[in-house]
């Protein structure tokens, strides 16, 4: 028998099915794990980030339809929503340093089960380390960091009307940078 | 720049609060500009989650995050008599794999019902049933009775939903499904309530260039009626009586 795909076991989980459960967590502890703790920088929190997702995919609070795009994906925005919100409620000031990794392009982070995550992530760090210093700062803050619009232009010290603007840039670059090493932002849309 | 569209990164990241976010969603359908920056935004970040570097989980964590979701999980899955024992129904309609009912329960936010609704607005077409016309007992105005997802039968990548809702004392099932197969000269799709092994027409559609299709039916069958599943059938057309073609989706209720 095939494998289910994602959206298969979200529609048995939502008809309570244990095991659906436990497949879809297997497919993605590793992911949002890594991406949880990249957002709050600390295991316990990264695994409280995990409960409570699995928590809103298991109660039905966050409801999926493939209108919302690819189930992953979907996933992801929660998993970070989650991680952003948990983050606030720690109440202290949420650091905002860079993540000196994110610019690294050598082979000593290696990861045997998720190959395309690998390569992505590799492609993606060589783009990061061409923006600028400010560029980055800007993508950690709002992305990874969940800072308000407010935040980010008292933070850099922008009037509020163009923190967007800025933000759309460096995204933009990076995204430039990213086809320019080819096809793999076509990729992510899989 | 409107007041408004300046809350767009906030929304981006859940940041808003529940009035702020319900604003904003409804300034999202009148400002195209704030939905094609926000389709921008998602398309520029979509790769972002992959930047994080791989981390190991920590020993047992499977574990304690399983046992403390199904923990949280209280009244739903207590419930599992079944209160027609006996409707162990052989449909002739099937190969319905009607699970058991309690596996199937699901009760979802009225919001999605309410969304579907929405959604519907403009083409809800009502059939006037084929029975003699009586209607059901009147109950409370406009609830969700029940919600389900709709399953495939085969390993098609068909999906949908059905909503059966109560209104001004009469019974609507609201039905929507997606990536389901073109229909070819009179064929349509038929929806059905299954009662024991009985099927009951409950509208049909055909479904648009992309594979959408919706229906919404008010239910008026006479007498009392349990419904214990809903399923789609793919018919010649529009007048079978009983369902002709194999089930394309279905869900116990």
């Amino acid at each position: 028998m095939r494998e289910l795909n994602d959206a298969e076991l979200y529609g048995k989980v939502q008809a309570k099915d244990k095991e659906a459960l436990s497949s879809l967590y297997d497919r993605y502890e590793k992911l949002l794990y890594s991406f949880s703790y990249r957002i709050v920088k600390d295991g316990g929190l990264a695994e409280e980030v995990l409960q409570e997702v699995f928590i809103k995919l298991w109660k039905g609070k966050a409801q999926y339809s493939e209108e919302k795009g690819k189930f992953s994906s979907w996933l992801l925005t929660m998993t970070r929503h989650t991680a952003i919100d948990l983050l606030r409620k720690q109440a202290k000031e949420p650091d905002y340093e860079l993540d000196e990794r994110d610019a690294l392009h050598s082979d000593e982070a290696s990861v045997e089960d998720q190959v395309e995550w690998k390569e992505r992530g590799q492609v993606l760090r060589t783009a990061v380390s061409k923006l600028k210093g400010e560029q980055r700062k800007i993508i950690e803050m709002f992305y990874f960091k969940g800072m308000t619009h407010k935040r980010i232009s008292e933070e850099f010290d922008l009037p509020l009307g163009t923190v967007k603007g800025r933000i759309r840039l460096a995204l933009k670059h990076l995204k430039t940078s990213l086809s320019e090493k080819g096809g793999v932002s076509d990729e992510s849309k899989l | 720049m409107k007041a408004n569209c300046e809350q767009l990164l906030d929304y981006f990241n859940g940041t808003l609060s529940n009035e702020e976010r319900e604003r904003f969603e409804a300034h999202l359908l009148s400002c195209e500009e704030c939905r094609e920056e926000l389709k921008e935004l998602e398309e520029l970040t979509g790769d972002l989650p992959y930047l994080s570097m791989p981390e190991e989980p920590p020993a047992g964590m499977k574990e304690r995050v399983l046992a403390s979701v199904f923990e949280s999980d209280t009244d739903e899955t207590s419930h599992t008599t079944n209160e027609k024992g006996s409707v162990e129904q052989k449909n002739n309609v099937t190969n319905l794999q009607t699970e058991r009912k309690s596996r199937q329960r699901k009760w979802i936010a009225p919001t999605l019902a309410a969304a579907l609704f929405l959604s519907l607005t403009g083409n809800v077409y009502t059939f006037v049933s084929e029975g003699d016309g009586e209607t059901t007992q009147p109950e409370e105005i406009s609830s969700l009775i029940k919600a389900v997802q709709l399953q495939p039968s085969e390993a098609e990548a068909s999906a949908g939903s059905a909503a059966l809702m109560s209104e001004d004392g009469k019974m609507n099932l609201v039905v929507q499904v997606n990536d389901v197969a073109e229909t070819k000269g009179d064929q349509v799709y038929q929806v059905w309530l299954l009662e024991g092994d009985k099927p009951y027409r409950a509208g049909y559609f055909t479904p648009n260039q992309d594979g959408k299709g919706e229906v919404a039916y008010e239910v008026e069958y006479e007498g009392e009626h349990d419904w214990d599943a809903v399923a789609i059938t793919l018919e010649p057309d529009h007048t079978s009586e009983t369902p002709k073609g194999k089930i394309v989706l279905s869900s116990g209720l």
